[in-house]
C-alpha cells in the first residue's frame, strides 16, 4: 500500500468520526433548545397568568381585620339644616386567644382593672381559641389593653349607631337593634334607604324648634307635675314636621332598657279626646255649612239633656251667646247646639274630609287610628262637637288646624326632605271665607279669651285651648285631666302650627289651682314660638287690626262675676 | 460556523425577542401589581379617614347641641357687664312702638302681652329701674357626665 492510499485511508476515518462528532453535537443542541423552548414557553405562561389570568390581591390575612359581618353601612340622618342627628361609628371589641396567652392571672387581672369588669379570668381558662371578652370597647380602653402587648387578645372592628343630639329627638328619629336595623321612628320607616349607605337622609325637622320644644313641654311637665307632654310643630303650607316631641323620652343609645311609658311614642300612636280644640273643626263646620256669620245665636242658659245626657258648660256664661261668644268662651252647649245645627251626617263628613275620621298616611311607621262612634248616634254629633267621644292623635290635630288656616287646603304631612310634587291634587275642604273667619276666632281667642298666655307680641298668635276629662272604666275621671292648646301664627297668614298636650297636669298655687289648657298648654306654644322667631329669624309683623276689629259687636258683657283665670277651659 | 448560526438565527431571534417581551411584560405587571397595592393601601387609609371624619362630625353636633350652647351662651351673657347704651332707667324712655328695641338691646319677642299699652292707658309706674346694672354671679357650665363626648362614646358600645 502506498503512503498515499495510507493517508487517503486516514483521512477518510477523520473525516468520518468527526462526521459522527458533529452529529452527536446536533443531537445535543437539539435537545438543549428544546429544554429552553419548554422553559420559555412555561415562564411566558407563567407570566401571562399572573400577569393577566390572576387578579392581582393582597394575602387573606390583611383582609381578615374588615371582613366583618359585624361592620355595616349605613347612612347619616340629618335634620333640615344638615345637623347631624344619627350617625355609624367604628368601635372596636375585645377577644382573645386563651392558648396564646402566657400569664393569664396577670393578664385578667390588668384586664378587669382597664375595663372594670370582672370574672375574666374563667374566659382566658377555656379550652377554645376564640373568646369574646368584651363589645365595644372605649378609644382609651384600646390604647391600654394594645399596650399591654399580649398575643392572645386582638380587637374586632364593629360599628354602632350613635345619636349626637341624644334624647332631644328620640322618638322622632327612632333607634337601631345591635346590627344596624331600625327598630323605630325614622330609623325604622326609611330602613331599606338608610341600608344602603349611599348619602345622609334630610328631615324636615329643625333641632333647634325641636330643642325649644322639649324644653317648654319639660318645664311644664315640671311645673304641674304631669305625668306625660306631647308637642308638634308643622309648616302650614308646606306640611313638613319641624318638630315632634313625646315626653317621657328615651336616650337611644339605650332603647331597650328604657321602660314601655317612655319608648311609647304619644305623639303619632297615642289617641285622645282632645275636649275643647275639637270646637275648632266643630265651628269651622258650623260656619262653612250654614253659610251664615258670626251673628247666629245659641242659648247656653240652660244645660243641654240629649236622652239620659247631660252638657253643661265648664264656666257657665248661662246667657246667649254668639258663635264668637261660644269659641272665646269654649261654651260646650254652645259647640252641642253647633253640632246639632250641622247634622250628623255633615259633621261626620266635614271631620272625615279635614283627616280626623282615618289613620294618616305619610313617612312614619307606627301612627295611631283615630276612635270614632260606631254606631254614630245624634248624641255623638253633640258630644264630637266639643271634642268627647272621638279620639284622634295630635297628628291628626295639627293637619286639620293647618287645614283650616291654610284656605281650606290640607297639606301633605312629610318628615323628610322630598321633592315637592306640583302635580299633586288638593282638594279644597272648606271656603277661603271661612278660613278667615276661623283665623279671626282664633286670633280673638288670644286676645280677649283662654289663649292669652300664648301670646307673642309682633306675632299675632291666634289659637285654642281644650281641656278634656281622661276616660277611665265607666266614664270620666275629673282628675285625670288633658290640657291642650293649638296655636298658629302669625293668625292673618299663618305659617306655622304648634301644638302642646299636657297629660294629667296638677294645678299649681301659681295657676290658683287650674291645670286647664290655658294655663298648662297656652304658655308651652308661646315659649316656643318665642323661641322660633329667634332661631328662625322670623320678623315681627304689624298687628292687623282689621282680623280681629268687626268682632267687638258680637261679644257681650257678662252680667255675672267670674275669674278670667277660671275660662281656659 | 457563521453558516450553521444562520441557519439558527431565526431560532436565536425569536428566543431573544420571547426573552425580552416576557422580562417586558414581567415588568409591566409587576408595576400593576405594584400601583393596584398603593391604590389598595390608600382606598383604606380613605376609609379609615372617612371614619374619622364621621366621629369628628359626631362630636361637633354632639358639642353644638342646641342645650349645651343655650347653657353656655347663657354663661357667657350673665358674665359680660352692662354697656352703658343698654342701662334704661326710666320707663318713659322706652319707646311705645312694640315693634321697635330700645336703643343698645336686641329685639327679643316680649312673652307678656300688651304691656307698652297698659302702661300707657293706664297710671304710669314709678320711675324705677328696670334694668338692674348690678353684675350677676358669673353661671359655670357644669361638667357632667351628659355634656361629656368620651362619656357619651363610652356608653354606645352597649347597643340596644
Amino acid at each position: 500500500m502506498s503512503f498515499f492510499n495510507k493517508w487517503n485511508k486516514n483521512i477518510a476515518h477523520l473525516v468520518s468520526a468527526k462526521g459522527e462528532a458533529l452529529e452527536i453535537g446536533r443531537t445535543r443542541l437539539k435537545i438543549i433548545r428544546s429544554l429552553c423552548l419548554i422553559l420559555f414557553a412555561f415562564i411566558i405562561i407563567r407570566v401571562g397568568d399572573l400577569s393577566v389570568l390572576q387578579t392581582p390581591q393582597e394575602p387573606t390575612a390583611e383582609y381578615s381585620i374588615t371582613q366583618n359581618k359585624d361592620v355595616y353601612e349605613r347612612s347619616d340622618i340629618v335634620d333640615r339644616n344638615g345637623v347631624l342627628l344619627a350617625t355609624t361609628l367604628q368601635v372596636a371589641s375585645l377577644y382573645a386567644d386563651p392558648i396564646l396567652i402566657d400569664n393569664k392571672a396577670y393578664i385578667a387581672n390588668q384586664l378587669e382593672q382597664i375595663l372594670k369588669i370582672k370574672n375574666i379570668a374563667p374566659k382566658l381558662d377555656k379550652k377554645g381559641r376564640f373568646v369574646w371578652i368584651k363589645r365595644g370597647i372605649t378609644p382609651d380602653e384600646h390604647y391600654a389593653i394594645n399596650a399591654l402587648g399580649s398575643p392572645g387578645l386582638d380587637f374586632r372592628i364593629e360599628t354602632r349607631r350613635f345619636y349626637p343630639q341624644g334624647r332631644t329627638a328620640s322618638h322622632l328619629v327612632g333607634h337601631t337593634s345591635v346590627d344596624g336595623k331600625g327598630l323605630a321612628g325614622i330609623e325604622l320607616e326609611y330602613n331599606k334607604q338608610l341600608s344602603k349607605g349611599i348619602e345622609p337622609l334630610k328631615l324636615n325637622m329643625d333641632i333647634r324648634v325641636q330643642h325649644a320644644l322639649v324644653k317648654a313641654l319639660n318645664k311644664q311637665m315640671s311645673n304641674f307635675k304631669a305625668i306625660g307632654a306631647v308637642g308638634g310643630v308643622i309648616d302650614i303650607e308646606t306640611g313638613d314636621v319641624i318638630a315632634m316631641a313625646s315626653l317621657p323620652d328615651f336616650d337611644p343609645h339605650h332603647a331597650g332598657k328604657a321602660d314601655k311609658n317612655a319608648r311609647f311614642n304619644r305623639f303619632g300612636l297615642g289617641v285622645y279626646e282632645m275636649g275643647s280644640t275639637f270646637k275648632l273643626f266643630s265651628t269651622a263646620a258650623y260656619l262653612q255649612n250654614s253659610g251664615r256669620g258670626f251673628d247666629k245665636t245659641f242659648d247656653a242658659r240652660e244645660a243641654l239633656k240629649e236622652g239620659r245626657f247631660t252638657i253643661n258648660d265648664y264656666h257657665a256664661e248661662k246667657r246667649i251667646l254668639t258663635v264668637p261668644e261660644v269659641f272665646i268662651h269654649s261654651s260646650n252647649i254652645g259647640s252641642a247646639l253647633m253640632g246639632r245645627a250641622v247634622g250628623s251626617k255633615a259633621l261626620k263628613d266635614f271631620y272625615s274630609d279635614l283627616g280626623l275620621m282615618d289613620k294618616i298616611k305619610t313617612d312614619f311607621p307606627a301612627l295611631g287610628t283615630p276612635l270614632t262612634p260606631k254606631p254614630w248616634r245624634d248624641i255623638n254629633t253633640l258630644t264630637a262637637a266639643y271634642g268627647h267621644g272621638i279620639a284622634v292623635s295630635p297628628l291628626h290635630v295639627l293637619r286639620a288646624t293647618a287645614t283650616i288656616v291654610n284656605g281650606g287646603i290640607m297639606p301633605p304631612l312629610h318628615f323628610a326632605k322630598k321633592p315637592r310634587d306640583i302635580n299633586l291634587l288638593q282638594s279644597r275642604v272648606l271656603s277661603a271665607s271661612t278660613a278667615h273667619k276661623m283665623r279671626q276666632l282664633l286670633r280673638l281667642n288670644v286676645t280677649d279669651g283662654s289663649g292669652k298666655n300664648a301670646d307673642v307680641t309682633g306675632y299675632m298668635v291666634g289659637g285654642k285651648t281644650g281641656t278634656s276629662e281622661k276616660s277611665v272604666a265607666g266614664g270620666y275621671d275629673k282628675n285625670k285631666l288633658l290640657s291642650s292648646f293649638i296655636g298658629v301664627f302669625p293668625a292673618h297668614q299663618p305659617k306655622y302650627a304648634v301644638l302642646a298636650i299636657i297629660d294629667e297636669p296638677k294645678g299649681n298655687k301659681k295657676s290658683q289651682g287650674y291645670a286647664t289648657g290655658g294655663w298648662t298648654a297656652a304658655p308651652v306654644v308661646g315659649d316656643v314660638i318665642a323661641d322660633m322667631t329667634r332661631v328662625l329669624g322670623l320678623s315681627p309683623v304689624l298687628e292687623d287690626t282689621n282680623l280681629t276689629a268687626g268682632l267687638d259687636r258680637y261679644l257681650h258683657e257678662n252680667d255675672g262675676n267670674y275669674s278670667p283665670a277660671s275660662f281656659s277651659r | 460556523m457563521i453558516k450553521a448560526m444562520r441557519s439558527y438565527m431565526l431560532i436565536i431571534i425569536m428566543g431573544v425577542g420571547v426573552i425580552v417581551s416576557g422580562a417586558t411584560l414581567m415588568v409591566v405587571s409587576q408595576d400593576v401589581y405594584d400601583k393596584q397595592k398603593i391604590l389598595k393601601t390608600m382606598d383604606r387609609e380613605a376609609l379609615m379617614t372617612e371614619w374619622e371624619i364621621r366621629a369628628l362630625n359626631a362630636e361637633l353636633a354632639f358639642l353644638t347641641q342646641p342645650e349645651r350652647l343655650e347653657e353656655i351662651s347663657m354663661a357667657m351673657a350673665q358674665s359680660i357687664s352692662p354697656s352703658s347704651g343698654q342701662e334704661v332707667f326710666m320707663i318713659s324712655s322706652v319707646s311705645l312702638n312694640p315693634y321697635a328695641p330700645p336703643r343698645g338691646l336686641s329685639l327679643i319677642p316680649d312673652r307678656k302681652p300688651n304691656f307698652v299699652r297698659r302702661v300707657s292707658q293706664k297710671q304710669a309706674p314709678a320711675p324705677t329701674p328696670i334694668y338692674s346694672p348690678t353684675p350677676q354671679p358669673k353661671k359655670q357650665v357644669e361638667k357632667t357626665a351628659n355634656n361629656d363626648f368620651s362619656s357619651m362614646l363610652d356608653n354606645i358600645g352597649d347597643a340596644p
